[in-house]
């Protein structure tokens, strides 16, 4: 096939629960480990504009032809994501954008439409971003399993790190977890017989056809990212199918958990750091499966990029902040706290589209001054010249000028006190934005923050999305760093019979 | 450009307040009889001898156009205005006032203003998730102060301790005063210690969300002495107002450190009053102090002492109601709470009485022009007024 993946992005929100936490706050028994969990102003929408923003790092953004979206946890079940998404993205208007929602294997079905549609000739870069945020129902199991994240990759007709050689898909109905449109929760009816008749029968049956197809034996993937809700289900399908268990890369669950549609995604990211062999395997579950055969084409080229992406916090995940689990439960509303609101209008809000989820500001063609938001006239007192304003983009870093921490932010109270910051912006442009991630302690004049989209609030029923600083999150950076990363041990789950 | 200034052109011959504080069985319409009761009262006059009124209201909740006046006092038939310009909205009545006197429209007008914020809750000024843009951050209004904190803390080196002079200093004065709403003064330990609102601003840092009314009737400074016995009445030296952006986060070079509204207004009401050197010149201040870096940061811009230098003046009780430039001998917004409408107002109440040489309070010696200051918004606009006495 003439289509490949030409780069990768990750986003891991910034707080993992500790699985222990859970345990010890219902009297249960644990299991290791840790999972990522999203902020209270963070869903899937909020996370796939970090992975995207991350994918495209060296891409001109308006290069791309196509954002396809997958998840099953899309803020709306109508409307669509995929052009909130395009838009923070700063992608041009002219493109095709797509959500691929309610199956598990979303992800890798975005991924093969973006192929296919690569490979006919009709676009030449679509950005695939996999981003999940289930919801487990407190006191449950699915409470220590169920993690956040999101992961990207640009799907290009050149210049690919891995081509996407074949594929095959299956489906198959089967109640295994499921969540109607009413529910809060994903529900699962018998899970032992879900793995058994759902997961393993398909995953095995699309990984043997998929060798028949393309002719590839088995035995020789180097490595292959399988689906898992649990950590050593992968291993159990590897046995099935003649892949050798030692191919089989680790789907981080016991760091983030399960993180959903984006974790074959993350499994296939991971395994990049270390890419050995030619040959890799992606394989995605949910009332189906689909399994991709990918090539190695540049090895150097996998190198280079792992350097200068996000993703790479994969890595030092282990490292970041580990916060309690009652905050938890009051980021997903299980404590059921009003939500804040604030007045809003979705007309103004599509006026202002340009400056708020695009982040565009303007810069004097007389004095030269660029300037947040998008002005008719200059807003500094020396020049107030009208209609002599160039639309321009602005960069997502900067320092902070002056800030509070404010201990009564209107309304929204999950994380007081809040930082609000004033920032001059890298290459012109003073923004105020509240913080998020941050620790408030830490902030200082002169500090360094970068621009992270959020969810804001929910006035007039509609999410009201726009951006805040946080840190600047550091990169586990290349090599240099990977003593750094913590060891990763075989998860204990409870064990599961072979099948 | 000015063609003609309003100095020495109106005086004031009736001022009246109510007490400020938490009035909760007080509405917009009591205070507003009690405190436009009380100017008439000073000025010997009845309501119909009013010509024409303005009223200072912030908040749409108290009220909304001219018939929240003309149906508070119950005077029908004449032309009634609210003017609403964040914490200037009183003093921009009374300026409005002014102008129709000043023009000869009317031979006897009333300002006045009012705001009832203890309906509203506590926590803060209200309608901050109700005003401006849906999802751009409107930080409320301790937030926006501290951040001009923060800066000077950077740039000058000031210390929360400085802040904390300021409520000390305006609490011990407003102990004094019978229509404040806090008449308790307070230990520099207490201040530093209380609960923080916006960091580094604590709770003594901010002024409370009071209610109250405050009014003047202003008529020609040739009609006046028929009103005030002994010629002992007050006239205008200076009306000024500058407005800059809602948003001064937006303006790269907004320096937090210097609020450019109220350097403006200083200036253009210097001018027109004719004041050369105001820490020779101005008597007693009225500085808005919505907030304890309020005060300090006005001070400066309002050239009673140098950049960087407000801290050390406080110290040295330069602005002490004994000191060489007295500011908010009332105690200010500090113990008075702010309701917003009024508080304009009730600064020039404040310095017609301290001209008159009867001040409720501490009566500052011998005053010969005084000043009110506002400052409202983000930093957005500053309302200056100059009182002396008459030629």
């Amino acid at each position: 096939m003439k289509a490949g993946i030409r780069s990768y992005g990750a986003y891991i929100p910034k707080y993992l629960v500790k699985r222990e936490d859970i345990a010890k706050a219902w009297d249960f028994p644990s299991i290791p480990g840790t999972k990522a969990v999203a902020n209270y102003d963070e869903d899937s929408l909020t996370m796939a504009v970090e992975a995207g923003l991350d994918c495209l790092k060296g891409v001109d953004e308006k290069t791309v032809d196509g954002l396809f979206f997958a998840s099953t946890t899309s803020p709306y079940l109508e409307k669509s994501s995929s052009s909130i998404i395009a838009t923070a993205l700063d992608l041009r208007e002219d493109i095709v954008t797509m959500d691929f929602t309610n199956s598990l294997k979303a992800g890798t079905s975005a991924l093969i439409a973006a192929a296919d549609m690569v490979a006919a000739g009709k676009a030449k870069n679509i950005l695939v971003i996999a981003s999940d945020m289930r919801n487990p129902e407190p006191v449950s199991m699915y409470e220590y399993v169920f993690g956040d994240a999101a992961a990207a990759f640009l799907v290009s007709a050149d210049d690919y790190l891995l081509e996407i050689v074949d594929y095959v898909s299956r489906t198959e109905d089967l109640v295994g977890p499921w969540r109607r449109a009413k529910d809060d929760f994903v529900r699962q009816y018998s899970g032992k017989y879900d793995d058994l008749a759902g997961y393993a029968y398909n995953t095995v049956a699309a990984i043997k056809a998929l060798a028949a197809k393309t002719k590839i034996e088995l035995a020789k993937i180097s490595q292959a990212c399988i689906y898992g809700g649990d950590p050593r289900a992968p291993v159990g399908i590897a046995k099935q199918t003649g892949i050798s268990p030692k191919a089989v890369c680790d789907t981080l669950f016991q760091t983030l958990g399960d993180t959903g549609t984006a974790q074959v995604f993350m499994t296939l990211i991971a395994a990049l750091k270390r890419p050995k062999g030619e040959t890799i395997l992606l394989a995605g579950y949910g009332d189906g499966a689909d399994v991709i055969l990918l090539k190695v084409i540049d090895k150097q080229k996998i190198k280079d990029l792992k350097r200068t992406r996000r993703a790479y916090m994969i890595y030092s995940a282990m490292t970041e902040t580990v916060d309690v689990y009652t905050k938890y439960l009051v980021f997903r509303n299980s404590l059921k706290k009003e939500p804040f609101k604030r007045k809003t209008t979705p007309v103004g809000l599509h006026r202002d589209g340009n400056f708020v989820l695009r982040m565009h500001g303007v810069k004097c063609k007389k004095c030269g001054t660029v300037q947040y938001p998008i002005w008719r006239s200059c807003i500094e007192p020396k020049c107030m010249t009208t209609g002599q304003l160039d639309e321009v983009k602005l960069q997502k870093t900067g320092k902070i000028f002056t800030f509070t921490l404010d201990h009564l932010e209107g309304g929204d109270y999950y994380e007081t006190p809040i930082p609000r910051c004033v920032i001059d912006l890298e290459g012109g442009g003073r923004v105020l934005l509240n913080m998020t991630d941050g620790n408030p302690k830490d902030v200082v004049i002169g500090m360094d923050v970068e621009m992270t989209f959020r969810k804001i609030h929910e006035g007039e029923n509609f999410y009201n999305y726009y951006w805040k600083c946080r840190p600047i999150r550091e990169r586990a950076i290349g090599e240099e760093d990977e003593s750094a990363a913590p060891k990763r041990e075989e998860a204990p789950m409870p064990a599961q019979e072979e099948m | 450009m000015v063609r003609q200034g309003i100095r020495d052109r109106v005086a004031i011959i009736g001022a009246g307040y109510t007490k400020f504080g938490e009035l909760y069985n007080k509405g917009v319409e009591d205070l507003l009889v009690e405190s436009v009761g009380d100017a008439l009262k000073d000025a010997g006059i009845q309501k119909t001898d009013i010509q024409a009124g303005w009223v200072g209201i912030q908040y749409w909740f108290n009220g909304l156009s001219g018939g929240t006046l003309a149906d508070a006092i119950k005077l029908y038939g004449i032309p009634m205005t609210h003017v609403e310009n964040y914490c200037a909205s009183g003093m921009d009545a009374f300026r409005n006032a002014c102008y129709s006197v000043a023009a000869g429209v009317n031979e006897i007008a009333l300002a006045c203003g009012v705001e009832k914020l203890t309906d509203q809750g506590s926590r803060g000024l209200p309608g901050f998730t109700e005003l401006g843009h849906p999802v751009l951050p409107l930080p409320s209004a301790p937030a926006m102060f501290s951040m001009a904190a923060t800066r000077c803390f950077h740039e000058y080196g000031w210390t929360k301790e400085d802040l904390a002079r300021v409520a000390v200093k305006n609490h011990a004065n407003g102990a004094a005063h019978p229509k404040a709403h806090f008449r308790k003064a307070v230990t520099l330990d207490e201040v530093m210690r209380a609960p923080m609102i916006s960091d580094p601003l604590g709770r003594y840092d901010c002024c409370a969300m009071s209610d109250g009314s405050a009014a003047l009737i202003i008529t020609t400074p040739e009609l006046a002495p028929s009103y005030v016995k002994n010629g002992n009445f007050v006239v205008v030296k200076a009306n000024a107002v500058a407005t800059y952006t809602n948003t001064p986060w937006y303006t790269p070079s907004f320096p937090y450190t210097n609020f450019w509204s109220t350097t403006k207004a200083a200036e253009l009401a210097y001018k027109e009053a004719g004041v050369k050197d105001p820490r020779k010149e101005i008597s007693l201040a009225e500085v808005h102090d919505c907030f304890t870096i309020t005060e300090l940061v006005n001070c400066e811009d309002l050239g009673f002492c140098d950049r960087g230098k407000a801290p050390e003046e406080l110290k040295k009780g330069t602005f002490n109601w004994d000191g060489a430039i007295p500011v908010n001998a009332s105690g200010g917004l500090k113990c008075f709470g702010h309701p917003i409408g009024a508080t304009g107002c009730r600064m020039l109440v404040e310095l017609t009485k301290q001209l008159q040489g009867k001040a409720d309070g501490k009566q500052v010696k011998d005053p010969k022009l005084g000043l009110a200051h506002n400052l409202g918004g983000a930093f957005t606009v500053a309302a200056i007024t100059i009182l002396g006495k008459p030629k």
